[in-house]
């Protein structure tokens, strides 16, 4: 009878401490897991997008009704990366929308960039949203 | 003859436990070792995926110092590269004279866009990717353990792409 309630109290024991040291390990594996700061990146390369969209013309031509050459930019981003131009102004009807084929809905990590450009002397908003695919 | 019986069902149970004390020690180190190494490498990910990511944007949204660093007769130690006189968009001449560093001193090229621990390859192409331009530093054969940075530039009258791969 003593040595099935010492055995008992053994696989008891057994058990207590494999869960406890599972989940402390898992814990510590929760709280100092670091991350790889890919924001930053994000940021970068949507604030390039828009300086060289803007500098070769492009979001002129988009608003004159050519999205094609904006879009082959977007194309050439980094397979990972989805990014949607949103352009628009605030007094006319004009919303103009440029996305990266193959990128449906919002994935990792979303950022939102402006740019103000002037086109035959009329201001636009340039709105970027970037995301990594999720 | 009782005493003697307990002694031994008291040793067994002290072996059976420490067995058991022992396996699960062991496993717990195993664990708490496999999570060190996890980290480590994540860390030593993070650290080259920072200096790449702080090389491209000194690259492609500075001038580098001194302003006119290109026209120095050497390099010396307190020269920083870069590679524009307005952000993303390529001058040149710098864009020679980084080839020229990177071709003759290539340490310096490393050490000055703050990788000297790694290997560093700068690649700059057309926006398909299938012209290269420009050719710098060491590539990599190994490409799970590289990190790459793709930027957007203006050279040449079109838009371009420069890849900045770091790798150990």
């Amino acid at each position: 009878m003593e040595m099935k309630k010492a055995f008992l109290l053994t696989v008891d024991g057994v058990i207590a401490l494999s869960m406890l040291l599972v989940i402390l390990a898992i814990i510590v594996n929760q709280v100092f897991q670091p991350e790889v700061p890919r924001g930053a990146y994000l940021k970068q390369i949507s604030l390039d997008t828009l300086k060289v969209l803007d500098y070769d013309n492009r979001i002129a031509s988009a608003i004159n009704g050519n999205t094609t050459s904006a879009r082959s930019v977007l194309e050439a981003l980094p397979i990972n990366i989805c990014m949607q131009l949103n352009i628009e102004h605030s007094l006319n009807s004009t919303n103009i929308t440029v996305a990266k084929p193959g990128c449906g809905g919002y994935g990792n990590q979303l950022q939102t960039s402006y740019r103000t450009v002037t086109v035959s002397g009329t201001r636009y908003i340039v709105k970027l949203e970037s995301w990594f695919r999720g | 003859m009782l005493l003697t019986k307990k002694a031994q069902v008291f040793t067994i149970d002290f072996v059976l436990a420490s067995f058991i004390l022992m396996i699960i020690i062991l496993t717990f180190l195993y664990l708490w070792n496999f999570l060190g190494v996890r980290w480590n490498n994540i860390n030593e990910y993070n650290k080259q995926y920072a200096i790449g990511l702080f090389a491209t944007e000194s690259l492609v949204t500075n001038a580098g110092n001194p302003p006119s660093w290109e026209n120095l007769e050497t390099i010396n130690q307190n020269t920083s590269f870069g590679l524009v006189n307005e952000r993303n968009i390529i001058n040149q001449q710098k864009l020679d004279r980084l080839r020229n560093v990177s071709l003759q001193n290539y340490s310096l090229f490393k050490e000055r866009l703050g990788a000297t621990n790694y290997e560093l390859f700068i690649n700059v192409t057309n926006m398909n990717r299938n012209v290269s331009f420009y050719v710098m530093g060491n590539a990599s054969l190994q490409l799970n353990e590289t990190v790459a940075f793709d930027r957007f530039i203006f050279f040449n009258g079109s838009i371009s792409i420069l890849r900045l791969e770091i790798w150990k």
